[in-house]
């Protein structure tokens, strides 16, 4: 007895002593900035996986009880609207997040050398928080939810190959049904946060890969790990009060004979439903994907030396022609 | 077996056959459109070009690329003349094996005869309608095109084209107002503005090929049809008796005809009192109906209002919609009740709207003060996140001043 007392109390001072190691470390001080939103980009996956699982406690995922159980979980269950209405608000956040660590990565070259496998892995990120966005449309099964998931998937339908692949796998029924709605909460709760989770880790293990403890100058771990963590309170004060002050309405349940007058999509796939009003759907489909494959292709096509960079104008003067053209087709489609 | 090869053996020759003779009716069309270009494009688009050329109608000699193709030996017969078009059109319109593979019906030219216009025109008055100024005369197509003169969106303006000519409607003794009349009413409403797929046009009421005006005894027939329920309480009402003696032209005499307005409890303030004294039991009884009617409508506008503001705030309320709909569906079902005049059985029926509007106010009111508690989780949630924020923030300036002392003694050693 005495002896396990012995032992357990050691192990938790082999811990301590490894986190005050830890602590009292040091970690480069560049990309800090691309560091504090990997931090939160992790802490609002947190946030999401938490508040996602107390929702499956509670939901069901089938044409007949899905929206019963959803009114449940809003209207019975323990504070069930504040997590329902934070795992919505979240999404939101969590794209963000995602769309500024490219952001910050493209204007600050952090896709040059080891950071390559960094900013694909954001990249596919970016999609699976999109997938995120998509499957989880669906899932309330009310009449906002159906048709928008509709308007959603017949534009993703339209992307070549890779459109009629998720198509195929998502949809795998004329109208949408059972087996739809099936399949993405599958997506929603089973594939992707996994793939999420993956791409998170290979991220943080490549950030310390990358790092060369011999060069620059350097920052206590101690003091980004607080930084990070009042970052992360903020930001989950901030959801918080979104979650309280505007909680999602839900629509009636789905009624697959009568549209709404109005479908609204989420903002982060308005410049594609924007790029459809200018130009026809499937050639815009077709834009999209080679806009997304010229992402994928950044570090290839800079393959300048890091330092000095040669002609940063052309760099920033397309990014910003970029993110011009995504903000614009937005507003386009929101318009629409 | 030889017999199946004799077949196999005149099967080629019956396919050129039928080839050429399609070819032969194309060829046709296209011998009377070089000279006739004006009228191309609307023959192109017609349901006929598929089928006919312009001979079925015009007669001549297709082969023919001159004016000999006009000549009488030729069957010509030019522009047909107004009186003989129904009869022209109904050859092959009344043709049940003709217009069995169009799904067509085959009794058009009987319900014309029947017809207003029927009838003059057998007196000799070319002025009425013919096939041709409803269904156009070249660019003759299905009401399911919707740019069709008989799509029902353009029914009204079709009809309008003669029935808005007054000094052509004087001369029958006719209003030229209805299509006016009829744009502001609750059914033209519905038809240009709404897009409503069952909106009324005037072929409903008044017949498409049999057109003609009801009678005062009618009219109740002619509403009845998409008014049902309606048409059977007046029938079990005191009004019923008022219609047999001719004394009321059933609907027609509150709602008007063309003009039909969205029907409300104004109708009471003006329409019993030209029968029915202002003190006498009758008046009074509409008044009470406009009263229990309006007092319903009122509650259960309030109550939609009141959900749909707070369904924005809180999703909660949702639960209240179904109870919204069954309150509306009791003063749905007091509306067609109030032409019986049974002042109970719509006392009955509004007063359970009523009162679940009234429960639902009640239970929105409920929600709205739970809702207000929700902002409590804000200042909660603020609080522990600032103290959080401070613990951490303290533990950083700590664990800076450890680390400057342990220099400092480092930097002394």
């Amino acid at each position: 007895m005495e002896s396990n007392d012995r032992s357990g109390g050691h192990l938790l001072l082999v811990m301590r002593t490894l986190i005050r190691e830890r602590l009292e470390g040091t970690i480069p001080a560049d990309w800090i900035l691309l560091r504090h939103l990997h931090a939160l980009t992790l802490s609002v996956l947190s946030l999401q996986i938490a508040t996602g699982i107390l929702l499956m406690v509670n939901y069901r995922p089938s044409v007949t009880s899905a929206f019963p159980s959803l009114v449940a979980i809003v209207d019975e269950a323990y504070f069930g609207w504040l997590i329902r209405s934070i795992h919505g608000w979240g999404t939101h956040f969590l794209v963000l997040l995602v769309f500024l660590n490219l952001v910050v990565s493209y204007f600050g070259r952090a896709y040059q050398g080891p950071r390559v496998v960094d900013w694909t892995a954001s990249l596919l990120t970016l999609f699976c928080m999109l997938g995120f966005g998509l499957t989880g449309m669906l899932l309330p099964w009310s009449q906002h939810a159906y048709w928008s998931s509709d308007l959603a998937m017949s534009s993703v339908s339209r992307i070549p190959v890779l459109g009629t692949v998720v198509f195929g796998l998502i949809f795998p029924e004329a109208e949408i049904g059972d087996e739809t709605l099936l399949r993405s909460y599958v997506f929603h709760v089973g594939i992707l946060p996994w793939i999420t989770v993956l791409l998170l880790g290979l991220r943080f293990w490549i950030t310390r890969r990358s790092d060369r403890p011999e060069i620059g100058p350097r920052v206590f771990f101690s003091d980004y790990a607080s930084n990070t963590l009042i970052a992360s309170l903020l930001l989950f004060g901030v959801i918080v009060s979104v979650a309280v002050l505007a909680p999602p309405v839900l629509s009636g349940p789905a009624e697959s004979v009568s549209p709404p007058p109005v479908v609204m999509l989420p903002w982060y796939v308005l410049p594609l439903c924007g790029l459809g009003t200018m130009w026809s759907a499937g050639g815009a489909a077709v834009l999209a994907f080679l806009g997304a494959l010229l992402l994928f292709a950044v570090p290839v096509l800079d393959r300048a030396p890091a330092e000095p960079e040669k002609k940063p104008i052309v760099r920033w003067f397309l990014g910003v022609l970029f993110l011009a053209l995504c903000l614009l087709a937005g507003l386009k489609g929101y318009l629409q | 077996m030889r017999k199946a090869g004799n077949v196999a053996r005149w099967l080629p020759v019956a396919l050129v056959a039928v080839l050429w003779l399609l070819h032969g009716e194309a060829r046709a069309a296209e011998s009377c459109l070089t000279c006739h270009r004006d009228v191309k494009t609307d023959y192109e688009q017609s349901a006929h070009a598929k089928e006919f050329g312009c001979t079925a109608c015009h007669g001549g000699d297709p082969d023919v690329v001159s004016l000999e193709a006009h000549s009488p030996e030729k069957r010509y017969v030019g522009k047909p003349a107004r009186r003989a078009i129904p009869l022209l059109c109904a050859t092959c319109h009344s043709d049940p094996g003709y217009m069995k593979p169009f799904g067509l019906q085959t009794d058009q030219y009987n319900q014309y005869e029947a017809s207003r216009h029927g009838q003059q025109l057998a007196k000799g008055d070319t002025k009425v309608a013919v096939c041709t100024d409803c269904h156009a005369t070249h660019r003759i197509v299905g009401r399911d095109n919707p740019t069709s003169t008989v799509a029902p969106r353009n029914v009204p303006e079709t009809c309008a084209r003669c029935h808005s000519d007054k000094a052509l409607m004087d001369q029958y003794g006719l209003p030229a107002d209805q299509l006016e009349k009829f744009r502001k009413s609750v059914h033209g409403i519905a038809l240009f503005e709404e897009d409503h797929p069952s909106a009324p046009t005037c072929a409903r009421c008044h017949g498409s090929h049999g057109a003609t005006a009801p009678g005062v005894g009618e009219i109740g027939q002619v509403c009845g049809h998409c008014h049902s329920r309606t048409r059977e309480h007046l029938n079990e009402g005191p009004h019923r008796k008022a219609v047999a003696e001719g004394k009321l032209a059933e609907c027609a005499s509150c709602h008007g005809t063309h003009e039909i307005a969205t029907p409300g409890s104004r109708l009471y303030q003006t329409t019993c009192e030209p029968c029915h004294a202002r003190d006498s039991t009758a008046f009074v009884t509409g008044q009470k109906l406009e009263t229990l009617l309006s007092r319903s409508r009122e509650s259960l506008e309030t109550a939609a209002g009141e959900l749909a503001r707070v369904e924005r705030s809180s999703p909660s309320a949702l639960r209240y919609r179904s109870r919204l709909r069954q309150a509306q569906a009791y003063f749905l079902e007091a509306l067609p009740i109030q032409h019986s005049l049974a002042v109970e059985k719509v006392e009955d029926l509004t007063r359970s709207a009523r009162s679940i509007s009234e429960e639902i106010r009640a239970g929105l009111h409920g929600v709205d003060e739970e809702s207000r508690l929700r902002y409590l989780v804000l200042p909660l949630t603020w609080f522990f996140v600032l103290l959080a924020i401070a613990i951490a923030h303290l533990h950083k300036q700590e664990r800076r001043k450890e680390r400057s002392t342990n220099n400092g003694e480092g930097g002394s050693a």
